[in-house]
């Protein structure tokens, strides 16, 4: 009786994984299962946040208290740093206005720079293949999935791939999953290639599918090309640091080093307007 | 309390040590699966029917965390631990070596079926720079946590429980 029960358990239980490795190869999406999906991460993630703050908070607070000579002196460097840059901001003004006028003169279409939304990282990815960051802005933040995500020194960070109410995954690029177009900045080469994620590598993507002859040399800065429609041309990926042969010589691929710090990103720009 | 809903609390607490602190300082650039070892020491502890039970619950947690309802997680884990949850009655509960030992080939199957299961990695990875540099380093990391959740967790829920299975 007792083995006719295991028996009948484990046949349930076979059934199961059966049907929900069918769903997951398959690729199926059943409606119900994305409100309990959704129900369950908007549930978890404010935890998350809070959890994440009040970790941060405190390391960062004992961090201050046991380098204050560090930070005082950190503060004076970067009080002069301010003024400085006030002085060139100023001057930088003028262009500014000088180049208006150029345009206006020109008839040149405005250029107008994108709609960025700042958010902090609350979190990392915790799956060992997968590289994503959890950040705490969401669908009532405006964000919607495939938006482009940037630091704040500009370069590329990765995609917005998964949209919770108040926070979302973010994609990181060097994820293996992460493919985008990148281009040779410099103006006499514009060479284009496939720039890809490697697994456990977050300082180096590699470039492939680039042309036997094309002209590509180590140093050349690479950006993305904008041919895809899913990111904005011209953001800074990264800077070549080695050129090798591929497809037995039919290609070439690049190593990439990447311009983000991506192990140690706290805050991101999430790029809303395009 | 409930012991189940204890342990689903405490897979809450995993995931949540997962993503702020285990996924971001990772020594050596070694990461571990907290909801793994946690899922692996219920099952020893507890038995397959928990295990199973313990096993899915993590697994949808894991998944929700990566953008999927029901992925490669929710798959390899439930059966993982079932099967990990025959080794409880086979075994002296009071013998702390269990656990690190169980762990360990645990995550040496699961990074393997999940590279499997993937369509990115499974023709794209050098297997041989992958186990020796990934697998095996994160699966000694999950074994010695695993050591100490399983020190806790005999502590809280079978403090005097020295005999063989249930």
């Amino acid at each position: 009786m007792r083995n006719k029960g295991r028996i009948i358990f484990i046949s349930i239980i076979v059934a199961l994984l059966l049907i929900v490795g069918a769903l997951y190869f398959f690729n199926i999406n059943i409606p119900y299962f994305q409100y309990i999906e959704r129900g369950i991460y908007n549930l978890l993630s404010p935890i998350i946040e809070f959890f994440s703050d009040l970790y941060y908070n405190t390391v960062y607070y004992w961090q201050g208290v046991l380098n204050v000579d560090e930070v005082m002196e950190k503060n004076k460097s970067l009080e002069r740093q301010i003024a400085t840059l006030k002085l060139e901001n100023l001057r930088l003004e003028s262009y500014k206005r000088e180049n208006k006028r150029l345009r206006d003169l020109l008839s040149f279409k405005n250029h107008i720079p994108f709609e960025t939304l700042g958010a902090t990282v609350i979190g990392f990815s915790p799956s060992l293949w997968e590289n994503k960051v959890i950040i705490n802005r969401g669908s009532n933040d405006g964000i919607r999935k495939q938006m482009p995500v940037i630091s704040y020194n500009g370069s590329l960070v990765g995609r917005i791939d998964y949209v919770g109410s108040s926070s979302s995954q973010i994609s990181l690029i060097h994820d293996p999953e992460f493919t985008v177009g990148g281009i040779v900045q410099r103006t006499d080469s514009r060479t284009i290639g496939i720039v890809n994620g490697q697994l456990n590598n977050d300082q180096i993507n590699i470039m492939d599918k680039i042309s036997w002859d094309a002209d590509i040399q180590t140093g050349d800065i690479i950006v993305t090309s904008g041919f895809s429609n899913n990111y904005p041309k011209g953001l800074p990926i990264g800077e070549v640091e080695e050129i090798n042969s591929d497809n037995y010589g039919l290609s070439q691929s690049a190593k990439i080093k990447l311009f983000s710090s991506l192990k140690t990103i706290e805050e991101v720009l999430v790029i809303t307007d395009f | 309390m409930n012991r189940n809903f204890i342990f689903v609390l405490t897979l809450i607490i995993g995931l949540v040590l997962q993503v702020i602190f285990f996924s971001v300082y990772t020594p050596w650039g070694i990461k571990p699966d907290l909801l793994l070892v946690l899922i692996v020491v219920t099952s020893i502890l507890e038995g397959p029917k928990t295990g199973l039970l313990i096993g899915i619950i993590g697994g949808l947690l894991q998944d929700i965390f990566l953008g999927n309802f029901i992925s490669i997680n929710t798959i390899i884990k439930g059966p993982l631990a079932f099967i990990s949850g025959f080794l409880e009655g086979h075994f002296y509960k009071g013998n702390y070596l269990l656990a690190p030992v169980a762990t360990f080939f645990a995550s040496i199957v699961y990074y393997l079926l999940a590279i499997i299961l993937s369509e990115e990695l499974i023709f794209s990875i050098n297997y041989w720079v992958t186990i020796r540099s990934v697998i095996l380093p994160s699966a000694l990391y999950n074994a010695v946590l695993s050591i100490i959740i399983y020190i806790i967790f005999y502590k809280t829920f079978y403090d005097g429980e020295n005999y063989y299975g249930r």
